[in-house]
């Protein structure tokens, strides 16, 4: 029992809300008011009364309905029509636009019938924007439907579109999402960094520990250790490559961010892309020298050719100055085009490493792809002049899709790599770009666009669809002489 | 307040109350919560505050609209004016019916049951002693001056706090409960005792 000295105002102003909106007995308070028991009793059962008539109260249905979809209007109207944006509105923006976005989204989908058209129009949303949380939502889904190297691709997809994201944010000011997509774009660069390293840091360790260096390195047959190794170092690099990039991208942004809040996330971000990139070279040095240790425990004496005779630095380090390819002295010519690699296959990998490393500019790419994986045939201008036909096989690794394929042709032309082959067959075993090539220099990959490689004559890229399956794709690389080049036996 | 809200009044969210309490402290936080749901959480109540203020039921769905894309409109003054999103929204709602009263001479007349839809009970008699009892409700509530029968809208109808129906009529929350208290007794002795034990057992009913 309380004794309470407030007007009796006060007190049925409590008891009113403990009866009605806590649902608590009225008994019970009545019981702590003596002094007011009758008149807060007939009080609390007035407003009962009161209470009881507006819950029989019940909308019509298409009041709401039209109701709903007149508010649905004015948010869409709203946000066409101002620039929100606007410093006046950021502080409340911070925390509710996303939300309360998230819920005009699901509205949206809802009234549409079908989610489809709502997830697709989200995908060039930004922070900020009203669809933005469902393009979220649909990252989610596709990053919760992914796994092994889908979900590698997913998470550098997601990378990618964050730094997009970012650039857009800059240059609208809409500054106050800078420091969560830094935040994002760390984190997700951690964690693409450890998928990637991971299985090479333990491919490495395996062979490393005697596992996987004796057998004949790189036949690349089999999936054993050292196939592995060298299918994940490829991805290495690519990463890495992909880190400069968006480095290079963030790095623009910043010349141009007159925020010193936006300037400083910024830095923080190229230091941690830069952090990771450490790590990632870390990796490839390891997997560099032991490549080169196992393929001079090997092929042993011989052929100082291919890396000996090429530049000793690691792949890897990218000390691209010599790199001409090293001579195969043993390669017959052979009889008209392609499937050499069948007839020489005894001879000269006896007597050589399996691999080679030669440095040049890569003047066109021929992506061919299907749903059994991609495969990336590239033709690289050596320093001497001589043109090597190599190729990237995905079909090793999982889902590589078309258009992950095609983004790499464009980034890639016009490149300087250095790239680890094999002799037999000139499949790319691991490959350093060491001079973005024109898709890298403008910051974004156009898979629509054509070649734009200065002057030579480059093969058509992109073209999906266009040959055969995976095992034709097989017989098409081997190498493909020109000029004055070299060929592999 | 010396205490916490429960569940608001008329099937409201709990989070409104955890608005009330936080009034002052983060309101682009507690009212941007409230305004991810804005229409799905406060439609009913609106809707029930201004049919208890405007006679016909046409005229207060069409009015109801008018407060959420009022409100979209004026999402920028709710962050200026620093209220729980309630408040806001009433207040919004508040103007909205005294704008629709400067614009058509007639005043309300028994709005309730007209504006409305009555809940088809599986009971036909306690529907129908519902009816009867909004009838005599509302015919009450028209003895009540304009200030009262807005405290009683907000309160009851609207499912606000004293301090909430406050902030939308710019009086302070003591005010309020007076205008709450006075409102009542009257109320009390028009309705007389059958129709608050009426209205008590419909409260229970309603599940608190």
């Amino acid at each position: 029992m309380m004794q309470d000295r407030r007007p009796f105002a006060d007190i049925l102003d409590e008891c009113l809300d403990r009866v009605l909106f806590m649902g608590e007995d009225a008994e019970t308070c009545l019981a702590d008011y003596p002094d007011h028991i009758s008149e807060l009793r007939e009080s609390l059962m007035t407003a009962g009364a009161l209470r009881g008539a507006a819950t029989a109260l019940q909308p019509s249905t298409a009041g709401r309905r039209a109701s709903r979809q007149r508010f649905l209007e004015a948010l869409d109207k709203r946000r066409n029509a101002r620039p929100w944006w606007r410093p006046s509105w950021a502080g409340v923006l911070v925390g509710t636009w996303p939300r309360l976005a998230a819920t005009v989204g699901v509205f949206v989908a809802v009234l549409a019938g079908t989610g489809t058209g709502t997830a697709f129009a989200s995908q060039s949303a930004i922070p900020g924007d009203a669809l933005y949380p469902v393009k979220q939502v649909v990252e989610q889904t596709e990053l919760a439907l992914a796994s092994g190297n889908q979900a590698v691709q997913v998470r550098t997809d997601l990378l990618n579109t964050r730094v997009q994201e970012l650039a857009a944010v800059t240059q609208l000011h809409r500054d106050q999402f800078v420091p969560g997509l830094v935040q994002q774009i760390s984190a997700e660069s951690d964690q693409i960094n450890q998928m990637t390293a991971e299985p090479v840091t333990q491919a490495i360790e395996h062979i490393s520990s005697g596992n996987g260096g004796g057998g004949g390195p790189a036949k690349g047959g089999g999936a054993g250790p050292k196939d592995v190794t060298q299918v994940s170092v490829s991805s290495v690099l690519a990463l890495n490559a992909q880190l400069d990039r968006l480095k290079e991208r963030i790095a623009s942004m910043q010349g141009k961010a007159k925020n010193p809040h936006v300037q400083q996330a910024l830095s923080q971000a190229l230091a941690h892309l830069e952090e990771n990139q450490k790590s990632l070279n870390a990796v490839l040095d390891r997997a560099d020298s032991l490549l080169q240790q196992t393929s001079g425990q090997g092929n042993g004496t011989q052929s100082s050719g291919a890396i000996a005779g090429g530049t000793p630095s690691a792949l890897g380090t990218g000390s691209g100055t010599t790199g001409t390819a090293t001579p195969a002295p043993s390669a017959s010519p052979s009889s008209g085009p392609p499937k050499t690699s069948d007839g020489n296959s005894g001879q000269g990998n006896s007597s050589q490493p399996a691999t080679e490393r030669i440095v040049g500019r890569i003047e066109g790419v021929v992506i061919s792809a299907d749903r059994g994986g991609a495969q990336v045939d590239i033709q690289l201008r050596l320093d001497d002049g001589s043109v090597r036909d190599i190729h990237v096989n995905s079909s090793s690794q999982a889902h590589v899709g078309q258009g992950r394929a095609a983004k790499l042709a464009d980034y890639a032309l016009g490149a300087r790599v250095e790239a680890l082959v094999t002799r037999k067959g000139g499949a790319v075993r691991a490959l350093h770009i060491l001079t973005p090539g024109q898709g890298a220099s403008d910051g974004h990959s156009d898979t629509s666009g054509g070649p734009t490689s200065s002057g030579t004559p480059t093969q058509a890229r992109g073209v999906p669809g266009s040959s055969g399956p995976p095992s034709e794709h097989a017989q098409v690389t081997p190498t493909i002489e020109r000029g004055k080049g070299q060929r592999q036996g | 307040m010396l205490y916490l809200r429960g569940p608001a009044l008329l099937e409201a969210p709990p989070q409104e109350h955890a608005g009330v309490a936080a009034k002052g402290q983060d309101h682009s936080e507690s009212g941007g919560h409230a305004l991810a749901g804005l229409y799905e959480q406060y439609y009913d109540r609106v809707l029930r505050y201004v049919a208890s203020r405007v006679s016909n039921r046409d005229a207060a769905e069409d009015l109801a609209g008018d407060v959420f894309v009022r409100a979209v409109e004026s999402f920028g003054s709710f962050k200026d004016k620093g209220v729980p999103v309630q408040a806001w929204l009433f207040r919004i709602a508040h103007n909205i019916v005294i704008d629709h009263y400067r614009r058509s001479a007639h005043r309300r007349s028994s709005p309730i049951d007209e504006a409305m839809d009555v809940a088809s009970g599986s009971d036909p008699q306690a529907e129908v002693e519902h009816r009867l009892t909004m009838e005599r409700v509302n015919a009450m509530m028209e003895r009540l001056s304009p200030a009262q029968q807005e405290v009683i809208a907000l309160r009851f109808m609207g499912g606000l706090s004293a301090e909430e129906a406050g902030q939308v009529m710019g009086r302070t929350s003591g005010a309020i409960r007076e205008l709450q208290r006075t409102a009542l007794k009257s109320l009390r002795s028009l309705l007389g005792p059958e129709m608050t034990g009426l209205g008590m057992a419909g409260r229970e009913g309603g599940g608190g």
